[in-house]
């Protein structure tokens, strides 16, 4: 579904992606591990279309992608829950999640997905009128999360889910990314520092370090993996 | 024998140029030969340009001192100031009341002060109301300075108009220009008297300036403009790296008000008005930001353009003269924008690229100047825009600066230095 | 009250009316301010729409206001039907704010976005010096100041039972506050002034929501660029035309913006009213020799600076918290 042959990008004269090429198959979850600066982060934005290579081909479902603008590449059905959730603060709950889907149309359409994303987080549901800005650090990654649906992608990035939030919450979390991918058969790239909950629900996953691509195998196999293990995995 | 201003400029700063950049001897050499080679031709100004000129040039001196001011203050001190004029009319004032009114003021002696001691006082004047202005501003930021100092100036003419008792009022003060020592009398004019005094004023403030700025304190008041908490982190003291910074900058806007008065023979509320301060801000954006150079350079700009500006439009035969007498204005402004959005870095910052050149090197440049042209353009970006509306049509708008429109969030993940041209200059 | 003292507040100097000594006076002056307060609020909203989004102060407002009002002028001067009628010129005004504001946003201000502050207040006075000395240009020709129509009378005046008030100045009031009310429906309740607002507080999650970003700083810049316009119209019958006319609106402008707070939209339209309203009562009631209405300016202005210094970021506005 999504083909990134050989992508390299700046910024000014700091190059954050060398020569980065991954594939993300349709209905899968694939993962990108990395420490911090490694270039996850640059891989999305490229994605996004906020940031734009300077060599290589960003593919989504056979057409190029990577000379887009950002909301022409919301309108094909890529959505980005960007790292550190970047809410509408005072904006409310409600708001947050109507403005998920400002580029459609489709009124029924919406108000079904809003129900949806209410079922998946019934918290939001409760907390629908108070100021984003005033929800826990779990309650805002979900509402990043639900924001993000809200546009019905084909294909959803998530941009380390998993910062600054307790260990029961993210797990509960990737619970329900998890839970969406199979009942929807969403595609998911995952970017990740926490490696040990990203492959767990990943089928693939991607290493990259300093901008480049270092490892890439399926999930299982780079749980295994003794690099993986001492670096990310931590056993 | 006499010369036109424009080829007198033209051959003083062409052998300038030449002597700073043949390759011969140090750098060092050729910096303060340079310099000497320059003040040389200043000297020799009075004795070739007619007196309308030679008042240009003193002005130029004059004005270019207070740019100085400003730049120590918004330049290389960050703290963006739209009241700088009011110091100037301060430093105006002082020399006209100490010169016109002392007997109503029942000074301690009522005989005519010396001139150059106006001056001084002028300054220190000035620069207690820098104080007096410096200490509050601490507690204000960005545009919020900006504005209050907008409101500053605006207030100080329409006070000193009300109090006329002290000021004269809408009218002002009118005394009589300091004349030539008797030794000189006979060998130079009244204005080339005044030039020479404005020159070497400008020369002695321009050498304390550079010396102070190239020391320590210069490097604390870049340091707290780049930023306050790293600069604190550093062990300065912000608070009063600030405060001096308006210190200072008083003190010049001060002499070179005293200057200004001093040539004028007239000194009224009109004299420095909220125009001229945002002229200041200008000039010191074209000539050069954090430069010395930059503020003399921005300082010729402003006096040249308005008068000369007009002969080049003339040239041009599809407009009528009226309205000819009306574009020197509109084209300062103009100006203003063009070179904000070309060269960021000042007219002092293009010289200070070449000055490291060499001559060799230049002319590799020149030939490259077309595609540095087009480069300069592309980076206007509605320019780029309408390139690639051209290209992929609408809806592949975005400017090559990447990452948001806006508030220049999103460059990295991490925090990018954004692009500085007050880091351009010396 | 004997001695000295009371000598001394009796003394010529010290006189100016009360405003117990006549109360209709009073109630008209306050009346009058709300009407001018209107226009500063106008003004204001301009200067905090503008800032909100993007950390901008315009100082060329009033100048873009002033170029649209001469430009309306020059439209009844002309005579053309419907479109010279003064009502006609007001809804045009507004229009051509729109135009003109979104113009400004896209040759002038893009291609500074993102430079550093300093940049980007010398453009913006660059805009202003242009704006004024084009306009000087087009239209000072002959003796100023110029006469601006309005759809009411200036002078015929209207009892509104405790004070009698021209009908123009109501009709400012009215036109400025049913402008504050449309714009706040905008804001508050269409998907586009969602869109604004998002924008405002984080442009680059509003660009991952499909929002086109640059698209949204046009619209504010033309959203501001209309309040200014209608505030010209509505001021000039008032100030007479010229080309400084809007000047002193826009520091009392930004006195209220300051005053409310540059973040704060309901913190510009407080302090426009406030500032109206205190500039008629200490213009009215200080004591003419010592103060009076010459010195409404610098008053206005260094009660500004007064309250800047106690709350630097307005009485309405939020710290800024900044990240280092």
């Amino acid at each position: 579904m999504l083909r990134l042959d050989r992508v390299t990008a700046a910024y000014g004269p700091i190059v954050a992606l060398r020569e980065v090429s991954l594939e993300v198959e349709a209905g899968s979850v694939v993962t990108l591990l990395g420490a911090n600066g490694a270039g996850k982060t640059s891989t999305l934005r490229v994605i996004s279309g906020l940031l734009r290579p300077q060599s290589g081909v960003v593919e989504y479902e056979g057409e190029r992608i990577d000379r887009l603008s950002p909301d022409r590449i919301v309108r094909l059905g890529i959505a980005q829950v960007p790292e550190g959730r970047q809410l509408f603060s005072q904006l409310t709950v409600r708001e947050n999640l109507e403005l998920g889907a400002y580029l459609r149309r489709d009124r029924a359409g919406i108000r079904q997905d809003l129900e949806r994303v209410f079922n998946y987080f019934p918290i939001l549901a409760q907390r629908q009128k108070q100021a984003a800005g005033s929800l826990s650090g779990g309650e805002q990654q979900m509402l990043a999360i639900g924001r993000a649906l809200m546009a019905r992608p084909r294909l959803l990035l998530l941009d380390e889910p998993s910062l600054g939030l307790a260990p029961l919450v993210t797990r509960e979390i990737f619970r329900i990314i998890h839970a969406i991918n199979e009942q929807e058969g969403l595609t998911v790239l995952l970017v990740e520092q926490n490696a040990r909950l990203a492959l767990d629900i990943a089928r693939k996953g991607y290493v990259l370090e300093t901008g480049r691509v270092v490892l890439s195998d399926l999930a299982d196999n780079l749980r295994r993996n003794e690099e993986v293990r001492r670096s990310y995995l931590g056993y | 024998m006499e010369m036109e201003v424009w080829p007198f400029l033209a051959l003083s700063l062409g052998v300038t140029g030449l002597v700073r950049l043949l390759p011969w001897g140090t750098e060092r050499q050729r910096i303060v030969a340079s310099l000497l080679v320059l003040l040389a031709f200043m000297c020799w100004a009075p004795f070739v340009l007619d007196n309308f000129r030679l008042f240009q040039m003193t002005r130029i001196a004059v004005l270019g001192l207070a740019l100085l001011g400003l730049n120590i203050l918004t330049g290389y001190n960050g703290q963006v100031s739209l009241g700088h004029g009011a110091f100037v009319l301060m430093g105006a004032y002082t020399v006209a009341v100490l010169l016109d009114r002392k007997e109503q003021l029942n000074l301690i002696d009522a005989s005519p002060w010396p001139f150059w001691a106006t001056i001084i006082v002028a300054g220190i004047l000035a620069a207690a109301a820098g104080l007096v202005i410096g200490v509050p501003s601490l507690r204000l930021s960005g545009p919020y300075l900006a504005i209050a100092t907008l409101a500053v100036m605006i207030s100080f003419p329409i006070i000193v108009r009300k109090y006329g008792a002290f000021t004269g009022g809408s009218q002002g003060l009118g005394f009589s220009r300091p004349p030539q020592p008797p030794f000189l009398e006979d060998l130079i004019s009244r204005e080339a008297w005044m030039y020479f005094l404005c020159l070497l004023v400008l020369v002695v403030m321009v050498l304390l300036g550079w010396n102070l700025l190239r020391g320590q304190f210069g490097r604390a008041l870049q340091a707290v403009r780049d930023s306050e908490v790293a600069a604190a982190a550093m062990g300065i003291d912000v608070a009063r790296v600030k405060v001096l910074a308006f210190v200072i900058s008083a003190f010049y806007g001060g002499v070179a008000g005293a200057l200004l008065g001093l040539i004028s023979g007239i000194v009224n509320p009109d004299t420095v008005d909220i125009v001229q301060s945002i002229n200041y801000l200008a000039g010191i954006v074209i000539g050069g930001l954090a430069s010395i150079m930059g503020s003399i350079i921005g300082a010729a700009a402003l006096v040249f353009i308005p008068s000369d500006a007009a002969k080049v439009v003339a040239k041009l035969p599809i407009l009528s003269s009226d309205v000819v007498t009306r574009a020197p204005g509109a084209i300062q402004g103009a100006v203003v924008i063009v070179v904000m959005l070309l060269m960021p870095y000042g007219v002092a910052g293009v010289l200070h690229r070449l000055a490291r050149l060499r001559l060799d090197q230049i002319a590799a440049r020149w030939r490259e100047a077309p595609a540095l042209l087009s480069r300069s353009l592309q980076r206007a970006s509605w320019a780029w825009d309408i390139r690639l509306w051209a290209r992929h049509g609408p809806g592949t708008g975005h400017s090559p600066r990447e990452g948001v429109v806006g508030r220049g969030q999103g460059n990295l993940p991490t925090q990018q230095p954004r692009e500085d041209p007050t880091k351009g200059g010396q | 009250m004997h001695g000295p003292l009371s000598a001394l507040l009796q003394a010529g100097v010290f006189l100016a009316p009360k405003p117990w000594d006549d109360p209709r006076l009073f109630g008209e002056q306050i009346v009058l301010g709300l009407a001018t307060g209107a226009v500063y609020a106008l003004v204001a909203l301009a200067i905090v729409l503008i800032y909100r989004s993007t950390d901008i102060i315009n100082f060329a407002q009033s100048e873009m206001a002033m170029f649209g009002t001469f430009a309306m002028w020059s439209i009844w001067l002309s005579g053309v039907p419907f479109f010279s009628n003064p009502w006609a010129l007001l809804v045009l005004a507004g229009l051509f704010g729109l135009g003109f504001g979104a113009v400004v946003e896209r040759v002038v201000i893009r291609p500074v976005e993102g430079k550093p502050l300093l940049t980007i207040v010398v453009v913006t006075l660059g805009l202003f010096l242009l704006l004024n000395s084009v306009a000087t240009w087009i239209w000072a020709q002959g003796e100023l100041p110029k006469s601006f129509p309005s759809p009411l009378s200036v002078l015929k005046a209207v009892d509104i039972g405790f004070a009698n008030i021209p009908q123009h100045h109501l009709l400012i009031f009215g036109v400025g506050v049913a402008t504050m009310v449309l714009l706040g429906l905008l804001f508050n309740y269409t998907k586009l002034g969602l869109a604004m607002r998002a924008t405002a507080q984080n442009p680059l999650a509003a660009r991952l929501m499909g929002i086109n970003v640059g698209n949204m700083l046009t619209l504010g810049w033309a959203l501001s660029g209309t309040l200014g316009g209608i505030s010209g119209a509505l001021i000039a019958p008032v100030l007479s035309l010229h080309p400084a006319f809007m000047l002193s609106v826009l520091l009392y402008a930004f006195a209220a913006a300051v005053l409310g707070g540059l973040n704060s939209v309901p913190g510009a339209v407080v302090g426009g009213f406030i500032i109206g309203v205190a500039e008629n009562l200490l213009g009215t009631y200080t004591p003419h020799a010592i103060l009076g209405p010459e010195m409404k300016l610098p008053l206005a202005l260094m009660l500004l600076v007064a309250i800047l210094l106690v709350r630097p970021t307005g009485l309405l506005g939020e710290r800024a918290v900044r990240r280092v």
